[in-house]
């Protein structure tokens, strides 16, 4: 450890900038892994921590397959049933509610009774008397978050929009304390008769908690309360609907935890071109440590753990930032999945995600250090005895080295093959082993890429061929320097062409949205609103409006098939469309508009296996009706699958009224400015938020939420692309000081300052140029295997195509950085002081 | 004694397609506690035979015998630790560590063979004081001159109190006054602390610092003759 302290951690603070260069990536991939755990830790953590808050003892739970909840006759079934110690009704659903000053918002309402109290929870806090002799008036008990966020105390009026209307009750108690903190306090609660008709479900029920009998064979029991309650409900473990929450973020958990590999892979990198310059630069000191009888092992460990150590840094100031971002992504979780899930996030970071970002920031280094570290430790004692730069030439190859490359190449396969053929998230293993596969491969090919460069540098004149005879020999740097290049294009490239394809898929798949000249909804464009409906007898008023030609509605509902939350959307159009609709074929589109059919989503088909020309089991409060799948479409929607079905069919099957968006087509010479005026009127009848959207306004929004993500994971691209320049001119400073004395005898030679300056830069223009084009064409291969790869488990309809511009852009970007990073080495090279610089110390 | 001796030792180098003989058939032996300088034109094999003796690198044919004990039959880990415990050497480039202080460069050996720091500076510190280094014992080596840094690595090559001392060229890179002082302290490390030095140079004066000099030209030892101050010292006695 104190050979450690002495020769290895004093260099960091000696070189602060190139130990704070060499922890970028290391920084950038773990605070990734800790936001993406955190950020998915929050996803499901909040789903399981009001499972467990609700569930108490209940090991099985029967829910609703919609909404509309199931009907209340089902309880005395299931509470008969053998095993079945206690069986507690609920209703349990979200709604909006509005206080006294105006402010609404959309809460968790439970609906329970006395028999709750066989849950043993902590609803009640202590408090269970007095909340037993207040439920004996109307009224509600409402969680601390929800009374500070609306600004209520009790005995204050609060009113609730359920499907039956609006409701006002009164704030019997504002519930403190453990209880008054569930779900973060946004709750509101009442005796279970009052829920059922507060929110519109009178004789109905959205759940029943069962605590079983000890000793009783769950899965029996679970049998047997199905078989009773029959197939308008499921019954399976309170957790299941954690489970069903992560199931729906398995898209986007799968895509950054692909960008996180990429980012892990790209610390590795520079951490080996860090530990491998370090190699180079030591040398003579590894020699004399050597000399004076330092053992390879120890050498080496204190290189590893110089490795390490920088891992441990960077992973904990990545951590720290990933924490920051994880709390940040956590409040801009979209409204539709809060809805979706029923459950409003509280931050949970999981207990292993900061121990995970740790040992994979050290772990990485280490790893990357291993081939540089065994370089330089094996090092020749005798090279103590020569004077510095003799040692110059000792590690030239001449041809490929077939190890590596061959390594490089299988990596590149497998990583494909994981890509194309491997199960659930190992897609994003596969990406970074392909990028980690193509920098071995190079590494292989060290020198007929140094070759490749000395020769585009000889072709520019003298200075060039004098930065081609320096490139020749140190192939090993011109690596360092390429694989850099390399690694920045690639992943602009990579980035740049899968941000074409998702733009271009998703603009063709949603661009009917912007023939729809209004849209009169109770959400922004970018989520669903499954909660609140606009009243159905809007319809005949805006239809009557002057200058509307049509009005079409579209409403969506949760749907529960296969255990999975299913987007269900009932359609009806004769304009303006959704895409569901726009993109069927126009029989599918008449079928589901005359109730005869349901359009399915591509992902739902895949997911589930019930395509066109399938009959559709639908799950409907009633049973499972039966229809005929005619068409499927490409859907961004909903990556757990969409179905769509006709307005009518939605409204009568799941007994639900209202509207989630009234689509408004205008006749052509109608008065815009006006009508939107108009119909920003109707937003005035109620307190609920109702919003007024323009089609292309529509379009743009949702647009400039894909380009806020693209701009994320951009921004994480330029990162890397920084990170890449750093490490260039890490590279061509260390070439600079290891040849000072060549530089200063040809000074001494009368070469003027001003060419060794364009000397050095010609050497960066050489290296980015050939390392442009290589890493072109690495990123033509990453983004096809991604592009693969998230078509293949995203369930985005996104179609890759072909798209050459980020090319052209990295290969002029990425010879900018190279020219840009070698200014401040050609200045050096060219201020080197002769005297100096030709003696020996 | 014999403390070191030299027996047919060859070593051959490639050069491109030729076979170039760096040495070639040296025998030689060294008492313990002399002073020895090797002398000879460049490409004479001096550097060569001081690598092979002090175990940096192996012969091509012939032993190395350090008390007896065959470099050649040693293992990397064996000659690393002789290198460390048994041995002591002077660089012409110094070799100092640029991130670590004058006591601490003196002190490496004694930490690289596992040493705790705080327990090897008062060893350190003293033979600073010896080297008439006391007042810069935590002076980095880009604030010492060319004769200090050599002076560091002198007493950096006896910390670990080696039996033999090995100096490559000690004062090829210094002032002639600085390289004075250095052989003084070198001829002090033997004549005083009964060390035995063996000492590659292209310097007459220097070289006649020793007790006896081998000569060598084109890889074969072509004298071997006690040195002038040997002779005077000699003469003196009778």
């Amino acid at each position: 450890m104190t050979t450690f302290r002495v020769l290895n951690l004093r260099r960091f603070f000696e070189h602060r900038g190139r130990t704070a260069l060499s922890v970028i990536g290391i920084v950038i991939g773990s605070s990734l892994v800790v936001a993406v755990l955190g950020f998915f830790g929050t996803l499901t953590g909040s789903v399981e921590g009001l499972v467990q808050d609700l569930a108490g003892v209940a090991t099985l739970e029967v829910s609703a397959v919609s909404e509309a909840g199931f009907d209340e006759k089902i309880f005395f079934d299931v509470s008969e049933v053998d095993g079945v110690k206690a069986a507690v009704p609920m209703i349990r659903t979200s709604i909006s509610v509005q206080g006294d000053q105006g402010k609404s918002m959309s809460v968790l309402f439970l609906g329970l009774d006395q028999r709750a109290e066989a849950l043993e929870t902590d609803l009640g806090g202590g408090e269970q008397e007095r909340l037993r002799s207040l439920a004996t008036k109307p009224g509600v008990f409402v969680g601390s978050g929800l009374a500070s966020e609306l600004g209520i105390a009790e005995g204050d009026m609060l009113t609730f929009f359920g499907s039956a209307g609006q409701k006002s009750l009164e704030v019997l108690a504002v519930l403190g304390g453990d209880s008054g903190e569930l779900n973060q306090g946004l709750f509101a609660a009442a005796v279970l008769p009052l829920a059922q008709a507060t929110s519109g479900k009178t004789g109905r029920l959205d759940s029943i908690l069962i605590v079983t009998e000890e000793g009783a064979e769950i899965t029996e029991v679970q049998r047997s309360v199905q078989a009773a309650a029959g197939p308008t409900v499921s019954v399976d473990s309170p957790a299941q609907r954690a489970e069903q929450a992560e199931l729906l973020t398995a898209g986007p958990r799968t895509g950054m935890l692909r960008g996180t590999g990429l980012a892990l892979t790209v610390g590795a990198f520079v951490i080996f071109n860090t530990m491998n310059m370090a190699a180079t630069e030591r040398r003579g000191e590894l020699a004399t440590l050597r000399a004076l009888g330092g053992r390879k092992r120890k050498l080496l460990a204190g290189f590893l753990f110089e490795a390490g150590f920088m891992g441990l840094i960077g992973s904990l100031i990545g951590s720290l930032f990933g924490y920051g971002i994880a709390r940040e992504l956590v409040t801009r979780i979209p409204a539709f999945y809060v809805n979706a899930v029923g459950v409003e996030m509280g931050f949970h970071l999981p207990a292993y995600a900061i121990p995970v970002a740790l040992i994979a920031g050290v772990g990485v280094s280490v790893i990357a250090a291993l081939v540089p570290g065994r370089k330089a430790v094996s090092v020749s004692p005798v090279g103590s005895m020569r004077p510095e730069g003799v040692l110059e030439s000792a590690d030239q190859t001449h041809g490929v080295a077939w190890v590596p490359t061959a390594t490089g190449l299988v990596g590149v396969l497998a990583g494909v093959a994981m890509v194309v053929w491997g199960p659930g998230d190992t897609g994003f293993i596969g990406i970074a082993v392909m990028l980690a596969g193509f920098i071995v491969a190079s590494y292989g090919l060290t020198y007929p890429l140094a070759r490749a460069t000395s020769i585009v540098a000889a072709r520019t004149g003298v200075s060039g061929r004098l930065a081609a005879a320096a490139i020749e020999r140190s192939p090993r740097r011109a690596w360092a320097t390429a694989a850099a290049v390399i690694v920045a294009t690639g992943m602009v490239v990579a980035q740049g062409g899968i941000f074409n394809n998702v733009d271009r898929s998703l603009k063709t798949i949603i661009s009917s949205l912007g023939k729809v000249d209004f849209y009169l909804s109770t959400t922004t464009p970018d989520g669903f609103n499954v909660d609140v409906r606009l009243p159905a007898e809007w319809r005949a008023e805006l239809e009557a409006m002057p200058g509307v030609e049509n009005v079409g509605l579209n409403s969506f509902e949760f749907i529960t098939f296969e255990n999975n939350k299913v987007l269900l959307q009932g359609l009806e159009s004769s304009v303006g469309e959704s895409p569901s609709l726009a993109l069927a074929s126009p029989s599918a589109r008449q079928a589901v508009l005359a109730g005869e059919g349901a359009v399915v989503s591509d992902r739902f088909a895949e997911l589930y296996g019930v395509g066109e020309g399938d009959i559709l089991p639908l799950p409907t409060p009633d049973g499972v009706y039966e229809i005929p799948v005619v068409d499927e479409v490409p859907s961004f929607a909903w990556e757990r699958g969409l179905i769509t079905i006709s307005h009518e069919m939605l409204h009568q099957k799941y007994g639900r009224s209202g509207v989630s968006d009234y689509m408004i087509t205008l006749v052509p010479e109608a008065d815009r400015e006006d009508i939107r005026s108009r119909l920003e009127a109707f937003g005035e009848r109620t307190p609920l938020p109702i919003y007024v959207t323009s089609g292309t306004e529509y379009l743009a929004a949702i647009y400039a939420t894909v380009d806020q993500i693209n701009a994320l994971f951009g921004s994480m691209t330029w990162v890397v692309v920084g990170a890449a320049a750093l490490a260039i001119v890490n590279a061509l400073l260390i070439s600079v000081v290891e040849r000072k004395r060549e530089l200063g005898i040809m000074r001494a030679l009368g070469t003027s300052r001003k060419r060794l300056r364009r000397m050095v830069s010609l050497e960066a223009a050489a290296i980015g140029l050939v390392g442009g084009i290589a890493g072109a064409l690495v990123g033509f291969v990453l983004h096809r295997g991604i592009m693969g790869d998230v078509a293949a488990r995203s369930g985005l309809p996104i179609n890759y195509f072909f798209y050459p511009r980020p090319a052209i852009i990295a290969f002029v970007v990425g010879m900018a950085i190279a020219v840009a990073a070698s200014l401040f080495p050609a200045r050096r090279a060219g201020n080197v002081n002769i005297i100096e610089a030709i003696g020996y110390e | 004694m014999t403390l070191l001796k030299a027996e047919d030792l060859r070593r051959d180098y490639r050069m491109g397609t030729e076979s170039v003989h760096a040495l070639d058939g040296i025998s030689f032996e060294v008492e313990a506690g002399t002073f020895v300088s090797v002398m000879g034109p460049s490409g004479s094999g001096k550097s060569t035979l001081l690598h092979l003796v002090g175990g940096l690198d192996r012969p091509t044919g012939g032993k190395v015998l350090l008390d007896g004990r065959d470099l050649a039959a040693l293992d990397d880990e064996s000659l690393t630790t002789l290198r460390r415990r048994e041995l002591g050497f002077i660089f012409q480039f110094f070799n100092l560590l640029p991130t670590l202080s004058a006591w601490e460069n003196v002190a490496l050996p004694l930490l690289l063979d596992g040493k705790k720091l705080s327990d090897t500076k008062p060893r350190a510190v003293g033979l600073l004081e010896r080297v008439g280094l006391g007042q810069r014992v935590d002076h980095r080596p880009s604030q010492l001159s060319g004769g200090e840094m050599q002076r560091v690595a002198i007493a950096r090559a006896l910390v670990a109190d080696p039996v033999l001392l090995l100096a490559d060229e000690p004062t090829g890179n210094l002032d002639s006054r600085s390289g004075e002082q250095v052989l003084e302290l070198l001829r002090s490390t033997v004549t005083e602390d009964g060390k035995t030095l063996v000492m590659v140079t292209h310097d007459h004066d220097a070289a006649s610092t020793g007790d006896r000099i081998l000569t060598l030209i084109d890889g074969k030892l072509v004298q071997d003759d006690p040195s002038r101050a040997k002779l005077s010292e000699t003469e003196s006695r009778m």
